[in-house]
């Protein structure tokens, strides 16, 4: 049986082999996806998606999958790429740069997701694709630790006013080790639980696939 | 096809709550279930009960602290469905008290139970579901495994071992294509509460946990099981070692 029947989710980093796949196996499951990526696609109906804090954009994004589908209900992040290199390697101007697409404009999108999602009224499902660096360090990971902590323990405050005005919103992350090949249909049915209606009780939690890296 | 077609999973204290209502859902995906538990006739119901939804469950007898009752279950299970895929360690018990009401006995039972017992589970069924060439325990621990609660020092204590506990397990059963995760649930209602507290005092003790719950409301079993049906499936092959919380963000307060 389907599991994700008549949700319309945006998916961002459509392009890369692990949301392609991901896109994919939620329309098999009946939502209703459309697509984003951060660079421009030969497809009309993919989005450009900002890589920098660019608000209006991701507004207009969000704005976009009611104007397609009727309706909106989740949100999938795609992961950042690895940036492996010493704190003391790092020029400030390329932190910033980091910092600014992989953790303020997620910010953004999940800002613009709850503000549609409110709107709607019906609840919803945000997913960040994130890494394990967000719970251990590793040596020239600071610049994925930084975004992914960040962005694990924002989501988690954003959790707890969701939930302070019972709106039904749910935000989870899922994290991988980037250092490992992506274990992409892992990935994707653990993004598809996420979505669905079995996880109803579930948020500001994590779902680590790994493979045992962080137990150990 | 269901998620869990022909699997052959062991849930522990599945006779009522949480057990009970993941029985019921590993069935309804095809899984061929055996509950245990200590009480017969609430073990019967659950088998009926999921029958009548067209599912295949057995009812053992199990003291899961009992060292003894584990390879004959484990042996009987494998006599009745041919092979075993996944264990559940379920069982648990809970008893709140502050700490210098706590007996040392209190403490013991509540590491007996809910540490030692899936020890007891993961030591005699890793074999087993090795030799049907890999699957799936996956160890029910709770939100007080991860932080503390007052009252808790005994729950916690066995809790907090258990999650310890897994992870290390976890590496060593990897080794044997057996993955092992655990799954910390939050305020869950099950009848339990009721017999344990009487109906005014669950009543009270609800309003507690939604008002500690930023969901703004107490799990059902299902929601957990939900979250052990992912676990024992095929589709977490590369999740080992996790814990995970389904609690209504209870850990992010």
């Amino acid at each position: 049986m389907a599991r994700l029947v008549g949700k319309a989710v945006l998916v961002t980093g459509s392009g890369t082999p692990l949301m392609q796949a991901l896109g994919r196996k939620l329309e098999a499951e009946g939502a209703r996806v459309v697509r984003g990526d951060f660079v421009v696609s030969p497809a009309a109906e993919v989005l450009l998606l900002p890589r920098t804090a660019d608000e209006e954009r991701w507004r207009a994004a969000i704005a976009t999958v009611v104007e397609r589908h009727g309706r909106f209900d989740g949100l999938v992040l795609a992961p950042p790429p690895v940036a492996t290199r010493a704190v003391t390697d790092w020029a400030f101007a390329d932190w910033q740069a980091f910092e600014e697409a992989h953790l303020i404009s997620p910010w953004l999108a999940i800002k613009h997701a709850i503000v549609a999602l409110r709107t709607q009224g019906k609840g919803g499902a945000i997913v960040a694709i994130s890494s394990t660096l967000a719970r251990m360090g590793r040596v020239g990971g600071a610049a994925n630790a930084a975004v992914a902590g960040g962005l694990r323990i924002m989501m988690q405050a954003a959790a707890l006013e969701c939930g302070e005005k019972a709106d039904g919103i749910r935000l989870n992350q899922i994290q991988i080790d980037l250092d490992m090949p992506i274990p992409t249909g892992n990935v994707v049915d653990a993004s598809i639980h996420l979505l669905s209606d079995a996880a109803t009780f579930m948020t500001a939690s994590d779902l680590v696939i790994d493979s045992g890296a962080l137990a150990g | 096809m269901g998620r869990l077609a022909d699997k052959v999973v062991i849930v522990t204290g599945g006779t009522a709550g949480i057990g009970r209502g993941t029985a019921a859902l590993l069935a309804a995906e095809g899984a061929r279930v055996v509950v245990t538990g200590r009480q017969e006739a609430a073990g019967r119901d659950t088998v009926a009960a999921i029958a009548a939804q067209g599912g295949t469950a057995h009812y053992m007898r199990q003291d899961v602290t009992l060292e003894a009752d584990w390879p004959t279950t484990i042996a009987a299970t494998v006599k009745k469905f041919g092979r075993l895929d996944a264990l559940v360690n379920n069982a648990g018990d809970c008893i709140l008290k502050p700490i210098e009401d706590l007996s040392l006995d209190v403490v013991r039972a509540m590491v007996r139970i809910n540490l030692e017992a899936a020890f007891l589970g993961v030591k005699h069924a890793l074999p087993v579901i090795a030799k049907t060439g890999g699957g799936a325990i996956v160890n029910i621990s709770s939100a007080a495994g991860l932080k503390g609660g007052i009252g808790g020092t005994g729950y916690s204590a066995g809790k907090g071992a258990l999650v310890a506990f897994s992870r290390a397990a976890a590496l060593e059963a990897r080794e044997k294509n057996v993955r092992i995760n655990v799954v910390h649930p939050g305020f869950v209602w099950g009848p339990g509460v009721i017999d344990a507290m009487g109906e005014e005092g669950a009543k009270r003790f609800r309003a507690a946990c939604i008002a500690r719950t930023p969901m703004k409301r107490v799990g059902v079993p299902e929601d957990i099981g939900a979250m052990v049906l992912y676990l024992v499936s095929d589709e977490s092959r590369f999740v080992v070692g996790a814990d995970v919380t389904v609690d209504g963000g209870y850990m992010a307060v």
